[in-house]
């Protein structure tokens, strides 16, 4: 039975399996290893950031503040404030949890519905809770504030206060006083819906977000370009990437879902619609400058925009929109043909069937696509070096044909200045950039995952 | 309601159906007004993209004609000098195609090893959860502005550099601006060729193992072969992309647009030269405004030479398996 | 007899070494099986499985010998404790209904289930005295020793003469390559069709050629065993007559286990014939096993009959 196979002896086969089993494995290991040092060379490239960056954002920037503003500020955390977050941390996170257990040691088999309700309904008392914190914090803050600046703080009008503060702090109140906690909310209920499971890892994230931002100075975020890399900020960046996106996204997603409905579901396949198609994946890879010159030519002069907040927001438009069309058409793709073959069926029109049967199941998609393309636009500071935006805004704008900055040429303008002290800032810069980035592109994880449907 | 009037109502609704069951075209259902306004909106905002292409061709048409009217095409494309800044003018394109170059090569050098080592790994060694993860990351980083490698290129790398070459070594070379240009098209070749790899029928795979195929046997000999067209593309498209980055050789990779120099100076792309001539205030009428537009032509037929390339030859060589 | 008394036996009994004699008879059938004097009648092979072995009709070798083999693919169990033997140089059929486990028993014979996550194969095959399912036994030299073709023609993007060499050069063949693709090619009866044209994609011929091609490269590595997934069910049918002269000339070399769902091949094409049958928990089960002839013929289990008569779907 164990007699060797009767040609065995003779084939000039050498399989040395041992060595080619070495040698797959070596290659494995040598694969991981150039993995491993390119990922921890981009961990370097991002410790560095945050080592050199994050001193501004969160040391003391009172002393700053003080040569500014001329006002005395007192140092945000104080013992006694902590003490409020010491115990505030474990509660907003424990509720949540608690409540469910609870619920559910009482009562056996809870329907999913009810369920969600549970996880939604014990992530409010967190969210008051953080509410009525802040607000406690924050006028205690303003009383000293209050004090420092000779307004009587013992009337106790918080609201007289905060009208006395700078604009950027009311913003802060809004942000942190009414957003965060109906962030919470929002996000409690999401996460009960998902996961059928008590609000936990959000509210947390929240809540530590929230704590960060407490500990943030906002001295960098509110303040306007300056020759001193001290009393720089990015503000007018940040408002100007703001102003530019809404336009471009109010510009580029109507733009570039009607090519895409056009191409998937309107166009027959011929010559016109391979030659848009390939018109389109062609466009998707120029790059990004020369659309700056596009814009430079028919935007800026042209039409006359000048270097506007208008004249940036369009050529950003005409970048992303190749993203955008090709997201769409892929979200319309994953609507099935029974799907539009039923609604045809029963007497609807094209546009009928598009409008009530396929955009409603694609725009998820459609969604994600366009946050992603965002995303992207929100980086590129090419183009908008080409047409001309500037790098020192130290004004808001009020209208979109006003001068503007982003985040990306402010940083670029830090990086290439000489002193050290821009660098640190630039890194700061970097910092705040690609926190926006993150969240944008994990909302457009999430949102994929979310709307993505099985047939 | 009864006899006529209910025969009435019935002639009533039948002509109305009949009306309606009258298609505009076969196929394409009925279109109402509402709809025909619909589908030409439509149709232009797919038109707007092929307006685009048509507005860039044009607008750099135009003011590289103007530009070769006042400068000889020779002496664009026949000289290795620049000089656009100085009083004495030079125009010769090398000089800036040699930057580019040598930076696109460079990033090449670093990207293709660990982009196709990353896309073998994914594709064929790791376990489905590792590359749940990892194919995210690799679409964030892809993400990343370009600013941010322009900061890591200058004050990360360049250090490095000068500690490994000596201190005569400037700050701004060619080699850590092409080192984070490397880094920035990783995730493009990794991510389009796993693409292609994976694309590769298992049945292929199988066969190989049947055959007594270690791991990297199959991965090196049969499923890297068989997506060669798409791992292709994908260094071509990394390589146009790498030409077409602007903001991080911007940054590390100096302003020294000469022919011939070496990779640890200072060079200068044709990017940069286009970002360096906006950021100064060049009058529009001026001979350097116009030979901006003259390099972004020279940029623009590379670039889309080179996609054209990656898309004939991802077609021409694909295999058909069905 | 309990049931689970035999499983633990067997389960328990150390590769190689002859089981008890006192149900050995029953468990291990000798590698050379000869006819019983008795009346034909076949024997439980496995009691307490209930599935029923044929005498055989002549003194045959043993290529391959399974005990108790079962496969799981994560929790799902696929095969369940099968116990027959492979006969060397003979055509083995394995019949039966879709999803009773045919190709995942194939698969367990030259490990390819190992490139699927959770899968798992318990039991012993024994081939050449050693068990090819234990951890130890190099997955790459079994394959190497027992080659496949698949139900889909899957030849490289290669070259007809890179196609049919690539085994043998990552095998370490260091003959005369030209001569050994030559005679891979001549055994798949498939020379004089490509001759002269050897640096043609082996993606271009046509569906037929393509699994001759890929029994070509199998032969190429020189197996001792070939194992064959339904090799002509995506093939018209001259190509299968071709394909089906074919294996019965490998089969004077080679053992040849081929899975079909075509019970007219199976009659044409081999020797012996294992029926395997899925419960309703839907994990597979050998249910009969014997010369083609006498399943054919004269089918000893009701469901055998069923199956063979097209009483099943």
């Amino acid at each position: 039975m164990s007699a060797a196979s009767p040609t065995a002896g003779i084939t000039p086969y050498a399989p040395r399996i041992r060595a080619r089993r070495g040698l797959s494995v070596g290659f494995m290991v040598i694969a991981l290893l150039a993995i491993t040092a390119s990922m921890l060379m981009l961990g370097a490239l991002i410790v560095e950031i945050l080592v050199d960056g994050a001193a501004r954002l969160f040391t003391d920037g009172s002393a700053t503040a003080q040569e500014v503003r001329g006002a005395t500020l007192i140092d945000l955390p104080t013992p006694e404030n902590m003490n409020w977050l010491a115990w505030a941390m474990p509660v907003s996170i424990l509720l949540p949890f608690l409540g469910l257990r609870v619920v559910r040691s009482l009562i056996a088999d809870i329907p999913a519905l009810a369920e969600r309700a549970i996880g939604f309904a014990t992530t409010l008392p967190v969210a008051v809770f953080v509410h009525i914190l802040y607000v406690r914090f924050e006028s205690a803050y303003y009383i000293e504030y209050a004090k420092a600046i000779g307004v009587d703080g013992a009337s106790g009008n918080i609201f007289q206060l905060f009208a006395e503060a700078s604009g950027f702090q009311f913003v802060r109140l809004i942000v942190a006083g009414l957003i965060l906690p109906l962030g919470i909310i929002a996000a409690g209920w999401f996460w009960s819906n998902r996961l059928r499971r008590p609000s936990l890892l959000l509210p947390a994230i929240a809540t530590a977000a929230w704590v960060v931002y407490l500990f943030l100075d906002p001295f960098f975020l509110s303040s306007y370009p300056s020759r001193l890399p001290a009393q720089a900020g990015l503000f007018s960046a940040i408002t100007g990437t703001l102003y530019m996106m809404v336009i471009t996204a109010a510009v580029a997603f109507p733009l570039g879902v009607g090519a895409a409905i056009y191409l998937e579901e309107y166009a027959r396949r011929n010559w016109f619609s391979r030659m848009i198609q390939v018109n389109i994946s062609n466009l998707a890879g120029v790059p990004s400058i020369i659309y700056g010159l596009l814009g430079l030519q028919v935007f800026v002069r042209v039409l006359e925009f000048e270097r506007s907040v208008l004249a940036g927001a369009c050529t950003m438009a005409l970048l992303v929109m190749p993203i955008i069309i090709v997201s769409a058409q892929e979200a319309l793709r994953t609507v099935p043909p029974s799907m539009r073959e039923a609604a045809y069926a029963v007497g609807a029109t094209r546009w009928q069937v598009v409008r009530f049967h396929v955009l409603p199941y694609a725009f998820g998609g459609m969604l994600t696509g366009n946050i992603l393309a965002m995303s992207r636009a929100i980086g590129e500071t090419a183009p908008l070096i080409a047409i001309g935006a500037l790098t020192f805004i130290a004004f808001l704008a009020d209208s979109p044909t006003d001068d503007f900055t982003v985040m990306p040429i402010q940083v670029f303008n830090w990086v290439t200045r000489p002193q050290s002290g821009f660098h640190e800032i630039a890194a700061s810069g970097i910092i705040v950039l690609m926190l926006v980035l993150l969240v944008m592109n994990a909302a457009a994880i999430i949102m994929r995952q979310r709307t993505r449907t099985d047939w | 309601m009864d006899g006529p009037e209910r025969d009435t109502v019935r002639s009533l609704l039948a002509e109305l159906w009949r009306e309606r069951l009258q298609p505009s075209r076969p196929g394409s259902g009925r279109e109402t007004p509402t709809g025909k306004l619909i589908h030409g909106l439509l149709f232009l905002t797919a038109l707007l993209s092929a307006f685009v292409t048509v507005g860039i061709v044009l607008v750099l048409i135009f003011e590289t004609v103007e530009f070769f009217r006042e400068v000889p095409f020779i002496d664009f494309f026949g000289s290795t000098k620049w000089s656009a800044l100085f009083a004495e003018k030079q125009f010769g394109v090398w000089a800036l195609v040699w930057g580019t170059g040598m930076i696109a090569l460079i990033g090449l050098a670093v990207a293709i090893p660990l982009g196709l080592m990353a896309a073998v790994f994914l594709s064929e060694y790791s376990p489905p959860r590792v590359r749940a993860v990892v194919k995210p990351i690799l679409e964030v980083l892809a993400g990343v502005p370009t600013v941010v490698f322009g900061y890591f290129a200058l004050l990360s790398i360049s250090p490095v550099i000068r500690d490994i070459f000596g201190q005569d070594v400037g700050i701004y070379n060619a080699l850590s601006a092409g080192i984070v240009v490397g880094l920035m098209i990783v995730p493009i070749i990794a991510s389009l060729s796993e693409d292609a790899m994976r694309a590769v029928p298992r049945s292929l795979r199988e066969g190989a193992y049947a055959l007594g195929s270690t791991r990297m046997e199959v991965s090196l000999r049969v499923v890297l072969p068989a997506a060669f067209s798409g791992v292709v593309a994908s260094i071509i498209l990394a390589f146009s992309r790498a030409v077409g980055e602007t903001m991080a050789v911007t940054i590390a990779g100096g302003g020294n647009p000469q022919f011939g120099v070496g990779p640890l100076e200072a060079v200068q792309t044709m990017t940069a030269m286009i970002v360096q001539l906006s950021l100064g205030d060049t009058p529009t009428t001026s001979i350097e405004f116009k030979v901006l537009f003259a390099v972004a032509m020279t940029l623009f037929v590379l670039t889309l030479g080179m996609n054209f390339i990656a898309q004939w030859v991802s077609h021409r060589f694909r295999e058909e398996y069905e | 007899m309990p049931r689970n008394f035999f499983t633990l036996m067997r389960s328990s009994a150390p590769v190689g070494t002859a089981a008890p004699a006192s149900n050995g008879a029953l468990l291990e059938p000798p590698p050379s099986m000869k006819r019983d004097a008795a009346d034909g009648v076949g024997v439980h092979l496995d009691p307490n499985l209930e599935a029923v072995r044929h005498e055989f009709t002549e003194e045959v070798e043993t290529a391959l010998q399974l005990r108790n083999v079962s496969a799981f693919y994560g929790s799902f169990q696929a095969i369940d404790k099968m116990t027959m033997p492979i006969p060397r140089n003979r055509v083995t059929a394995l019949i039966g209904p879709s999803g009773c486990g045919k190709s995942t028993l194939l698969r367990c014979f030259n490990r390819m289930n190992d490139l699927i996550p959770g899968a798992r194969i318990e039991g012993e095959i024994e081939f050449e005295g050693r068990n090819l399912i234990d951890p130890n036994v190099d997955a790459v030299e079994v394959r190497r020793r027992i080659g496949m073709v698949f139900q889909k023609p899957n030849p490289f993007p290669k070259s007809i003469y890179e196609n049919v060499a690539f085994g043998a050069r990552i095998n370490g063949y260091s003959g005369d390559m030209d001569r050994l693709v030559e005679d891979a090619l001549r055994r798949a009866a498939l020379w004089d069709e490509v001759k002269d044209e050897l640096d043609k994609s082996g993606l271009a011929l046509s569906g037929g050629q393509q699994q001759r091609l890929c029994i070509a490269r199998a032969i190429a590595v020189q197996p001792e065993i070939i194992l064959m997934d339904e090799p002509a069910s995506a093939l018209d049918p001259v190509a299968t007559l071709k394909i089906e002269d074919l294996m019965r000339e490998l089969a004077e070399e080679y053992t040849i286990v081929v899975v079909t769902h075509n019970m007219q091949q199976a009659g044409r094409v081999s020797d012996y014939t294992a029926f395997l049958l899925a419960g309703e928990e839907r994990v597979g089960r050998l249910v009969e096993f014997g010369p083609t002839q006498d399943i054919f013929t004269n089918p000893l289990d009701q469901r055998t009959e069923d199956y063979i008569t097209g009483r099943y779907g």
